[in-house]
């Protein structure tokens, strides 16, 4: 299991990467997708689309399970990844590079107060299976 | 020893169209709902335990497979929706050799293989086509995808 010192995360098992725009990039850890197994089909929000923090948003479904993915941050969806498509199994791959969905977003101090590298693995680790 | 996957187990039935006990029957189904009548002989005079009661039952299902057409994964308890009525998915999954959801179903009997039903997946109605399983035996596709 990664996870890399550079982003942000939530307790539900997404990542967050501020880029330089006032946008963020979001996607699952790596601990999510190990534990979910092959994906098989994911969906992503529709561009345009207002997120409250916390709301469902997207699903990332696996031969054994489907998992919803929460908005981490409130803001509008601006791009979502449509390799994701075809080829779910990126996700597998690299979690951190098969980013889902990217977010405009409206309250900075929500990012700031997301969990760090250092608390996330805390969760990941006490999330044992 | 080598672990094997309960996962890896449960596609390689379904592939193969074959039951699940618990799921695709239990004791309330009989053979005729459950895609067994292979198993039970009914053509020739023999007698066994059970055969009065099959041959006075008649049931208003039966079972079928399902390829979805639209991506996504379908899963036990879905609602078929059909042209003659809904019926439900008994056992859904992801089928590897196919790269597409598959599954078992019952439903009513007017529905045959080549018909197209919706399935109600999250609250979505995708589109899948019914087939008479195995949907892949010794490595080969047996359906026309």
């Amino acid at each position: 299991m990664t996870t890399p010192a550079d982003l942000k995360y939530t307790a539900s098992h997404e990542w967050v990467k501020q880029d330089a725009d006032g946008t963020v990039t979001v996607g699952i850890t790596d601990h999510a997708q190990e534990l979910l197994g092959d994906l098989v089909f994911v969906e992503t929000p529709a561009v345009g689309r207002k997120l409250k923090q916390g709301e469902e948003c997207a699903v990332v479904e696996s031969v054994k399970a489907a998992a919803d993915v929460y908005a981490p941050v409130s803001g509008v969806v601006t791009a979502v990844n449509t390799e994701l498509t075809d080829a779910p199994e990126k996700i597998n791959q690299d979690s951190y590079s098969a980013w889902l969905f990217k977010l405009k977003i409206d309250t900075p101090a929500e990012v700031a107060a997301l969990l760090d590298a250092s608390a996330y693995q805390a969760v990941a680790d006490a999330d044992s299976h | 020893m080598t672990p094997a996957g309960l996962g890896a187990r449960d596609t390689l039935r379904l592939e193969a169209g074959m039951n699940l006990y618990g799921q695709d029957m239990d004791e309330s189904t009989t053979p005729l709902e459950t895609g067994l009548t292979w198993t039970v002989d009914m053509r020739t005079a023999r007698d066994f335990i059970g055969r009065n009661a099959l041959e006075n039952r008649t049931s208003a299902r039966h079972a079928v497979g399902l390829v979805l057409l639209d991506k996504g994964v379908m899963r036990s308890h879905h609602v078929v929706n059909t042209a003659h009525g809904a019926g439900e998915i008994t056992s859904g999954g992801y089928g590897p050799t196919l790269d597409r959801s598959i599954a078992l179903a019952r439903v009513p009997n007017a529905v045959q293989p080549g018909a197209d039903v919706t399935v109600d997946v999250r609250g979505k109605p995708l589109r899948a086509r019914v087939v008479k399983p195995p949907f892949v035996r010794n490595g080969k596709v047996r359906i026309d995808l």
